[in-house]
């Protein structure tokens, strides 16, 4: 089947360098693919361990610094496996801790308020042992290894598809040696640019339900957290080599605290747990929390072991705004791409099969009326503008009261309410744009009817106009007839549009003393007027402009698309 | 040997009304049998839009190595060639061959008055939305 395609020529690679740079690009990309069909795999595996009663003898958490975990489970449980007893000390399947306190005693301090116990010792609980070798037990499955892994294995199947897409096109484009072959070319772009965008948009989406609303939701709560004295137990500035080989430094405190009469342990500093460049900041803060001294904590009255010593996000609120290009690229470039695709669907004009086939023209239809009704496109604007302004501005005023919150207390944080002015410029855009498209939306409407409903070269057409709703006093309606090229290429980063008008026709400018006669407009048009034209990236369009003059109020524009259908055989001058 | 091929019209010139008949010869020798050998009947455009083309007909010839024969082709209504600031039109006949490609090609020119479509570009001056605003004070 023929249709209206693309191919960008000029602007591709040649045929064979795409072929090979796609082969390079899927085989690379499934290299992350099999790593996280492994990943997947082997924590899938872990979970098929069989569910055993055990008996926990001991469990402690040991810390030491200078080991990897920092944090482990001191655990002895024994369990018995086909008569015979085994003894387990692995909190998860190949792991006996974490580098988080809070991690491993959650675990400890959930199964002791479950069994209403103070001491572990003598504890009945289950473990997993694994069937092939019932030597190998662990109290806990294994952590989400492998949703790790299938999201790993997404990514690369993702990337993938990309690689495909452009091999599959370097075939086509090498196959294609005639200037006809453009109908089959490149038609799989917008499948392409989907997988594309759809990345963006997920990356964006993964931190923001990944990263920031948890740490919003955990920030919001820390609000409520009971001031508690503690001691410092070790305090030192952790540095970690980074994957770029630039090193990061992170304040790594361990402190005890007591609770209702009961004494809990934590290393969580910031509600976030980050390291950045920039050693200073992080000395200070250690340096001004020596080992025994005193600090004040925040402790979760519901969960008493987790506790946090800075429970304002400060500059790690900049993270916040991280999703918001991935967002907007994401999701805007899905909708283009689908939209395209959609395009592509509808302006199918040519069949073709083997052999001689007749041309099958999908015509534009006539109709003997065409009723045209504006304020749908205005409520579209205003619903659009509306989702936007909530969008930006409830992320940027989370930040905001944050920024606010440092100057009531008196410690202005100079650095996050400058970066974020831009910010809440933006906003206060959206925050203006909204109402006035609202108003928009109310103002003075009208129905027009053209008649007949398609237009041709050479041919008449009647408009007559109608007030529908909305308000305001018109002061004067001109209505326009307006032709116009749109053409849309590939620029350097992303696709492009241009407009070009060809004709601009003023049909009549209606006084405010005529404006309730409702005279009928004639519309001719001229013989050798275009079509239009539907294409992907090449449109003819022809358009009814109104334009409404209000009295103090702004002035209102809608644009209604119209149909040129080329001439009939018998229509055409003999 | 270069693989060549030749399309000529009847008419002496290329231009068309919409659903003429357009007839001519095609001449080919390809040096070895083609898989395929083929005329096309297609638009495409041009200009700084990305391009588009639609094959509206297709004359299957003789897999020979090479030969001659006649066509006819009846045109449809649309679209019409058109020549604007940012988009062409252009209609042609193509000669291809599987394996080989293009052998050769003609263009030609479909509309009401045997003329392309010329699309004027015209200067528009949009009013800021603040002189729309005040403009109604």
């Amino acid at each position: 089947m023929a249709r209206f395609a693309s191919n960008g020529s000029g602007r591709q690679a040649s045929p064979a360098g795409s072929i090979v740079f796609g082969i390079v690009w899927t085989l690379f990309s499934a290299i992350f693919v099999c790593i996280g069909l492994w990943l997947t795999w082997k924590g899938v595996s872990k979970t098929s361990w069989k569910r055993v009663p055990c008996v926990i003898e001991r469990f402690e958490i040991r810390s030491d610094q200078k080991k990897d975990p920092v944090f482990e489970a001191d655990l002895r449980f024994r369990y018995e496996w086909e008569g015979k007893v085994y003894i387990g000390k692995e909190l998860w399947p190949g792991n006996a801790g974490s580098n988080d306190y809070d991690k491993v005693s959650e675990i400890r301090e959930e199964l002791l308020s479950k069994a209403q116990r103070g001491m572990p010792e003598g504890l009945p609980s289950e473990c997993r042992v694994d069937p092939k070798h019932p030597e190998s037990a662990s109290l806990l499955p294994p952590s989400g290894a492998g949703w790790f892994g299938l999201i790993f294995a997404g990514f690369g199947g993702a990337f993938m598809l990309i690689g495909v897409s452009i091999i599959r096109g370097g075939i086509r484009a090498r196959s294609a040696r005639s200037r006809s072959d453009q109908a089959h070319l490149a038609k799989d772009s917008p499948v392409l640019l989907a997988v594309f965008f759809g990345l963006f948009a997920l990356v964006g989406l993964g931190f923001t339900f990944g990263v920031l609303v948890p740490t919003t939701v955990r920030w919001l709560s820390a609000r409520s957290w009971a001031e508690t004295p503690g001691t410092v137990i070790w305090s030192r500035v952790k540095s970690q080599r980074g994957s770029k080989g630039g090193t990061t430094y992170s304040v790594d405190l361990f402190y005890r605290y007591q609770y209702q009469g009961r004494e809990y342990r934590s290393n969580r500093y910031g509600l976030l747990s980050s390291s950045s460049s920039g050693r200073d900041g992080k000395q200070e803060a250690v340096d001004s929390l020596p080992p025994g001294s005193t600090l004040v904590c925040y402790v979760n009255p519901r969960k008493p072991w987790q506790a946090v010593v800075k429970r304002d996000l400060g500059a790690m609120v900049l993270f916040a705004v991280f999703p918001l290009p991935f967002l907007g690229i994401g999701i805007g470039g899905l909708c283009w791409a689908i939209r395209k695709r959609r395009a592509g669907k509808l302006t199918q004009i040519a069949s073709v099969s083997g052999g001689q086939s007749p041309h099958r023209e999908e015509p534009i239809p006539d109709s003997p009326e065409l009723v045209l009704t504006a304020g749908k496109s205005r409520w579209i604007t205003f619903f659009g503008a509306l989702f936007i302004c909530a969008f930006w501005n409830g992320i940027v005023s989370m930040f905001v009261g944050e920024a606010w919150s440092s100057w009531m207390r008196g410690r202005p944080d100079f650095l996050l309410t400058i970066f974020l002015i831009p910010f809440v410029l933006i906003g206060s855009i959206f925050l203006v744009y909204v109402p006035y498209s609202l108003l928009l939306a109310f103002l003075a409407r009208y129905e027009l009817r053209l008649i007949p409903g398609t237009l041709k070269p050479g041919g008449t057409a009647t408009l007559t106009w109608e007030r529908a709703g909305g308000f305001g006093q018109p002061k004067s309606i001109a209505l326009h007839l307006i032709g116009a090229e749109i053409a849309t290429y590939a620029g350097r980063k992303k696709p492009s549009t241009s407009t070009s008008v060809f004709h601009d026709e003023l049909l009549a400018e209606i006084p405010l003393s005529s404006i309730f006669a409702n005279r009928p407009i004639a519309i001719k048009l001229s013989e050798n007027a275009v079509p239009t034209l539907k294409g992907d990236s090449n449109k003819l369009v022809w358009k009814l402009r109104m334009d409404i003059t209000l009295r103090g109020l702004p002035k209102v524009t809608d644009e209604y698309e119209i149909d040129v259908r080329p001439l009939r055989r018998d229509e055409l001058n003999p | 040997m270069n693989p060549q091929g030749s399309i000529t019209l009847d008419n002496a010139v290329a231009a068309f009304r919409p659903f003429d008949e357009i007839r001519g010869s095609v001449a080919w020798d390809l040096g070895s049998l083609p898989k395929s050998l083929e005329l096309r009947l297609f638009w495409c455009t041009g200009g700084c839009g990305v391009p588009e083309a639609g094959v509206v007909q297709i004359q299957s010839l003789p897999l020979t190595s090479e030969g001659e024969a006649t066509f006819s082709f009846s045109l449809p209504g649309a679209p019409y060639s058109v020549r604007g600031k940012l988009i062409t039109l252009t209609w042609a006949l193509e000669l291809v061959a599987n394996p080989i490609g293009s052998l050769a090609l003609k263009e030609f020119v479909v509309g009401p008055e045997k003329q392309p479509v010329e699309l004027p570009a015209i200067e528009q001056i949009k009013p800021s939305w603040w002189k729309a605003w005040r403009g109604n004070r």
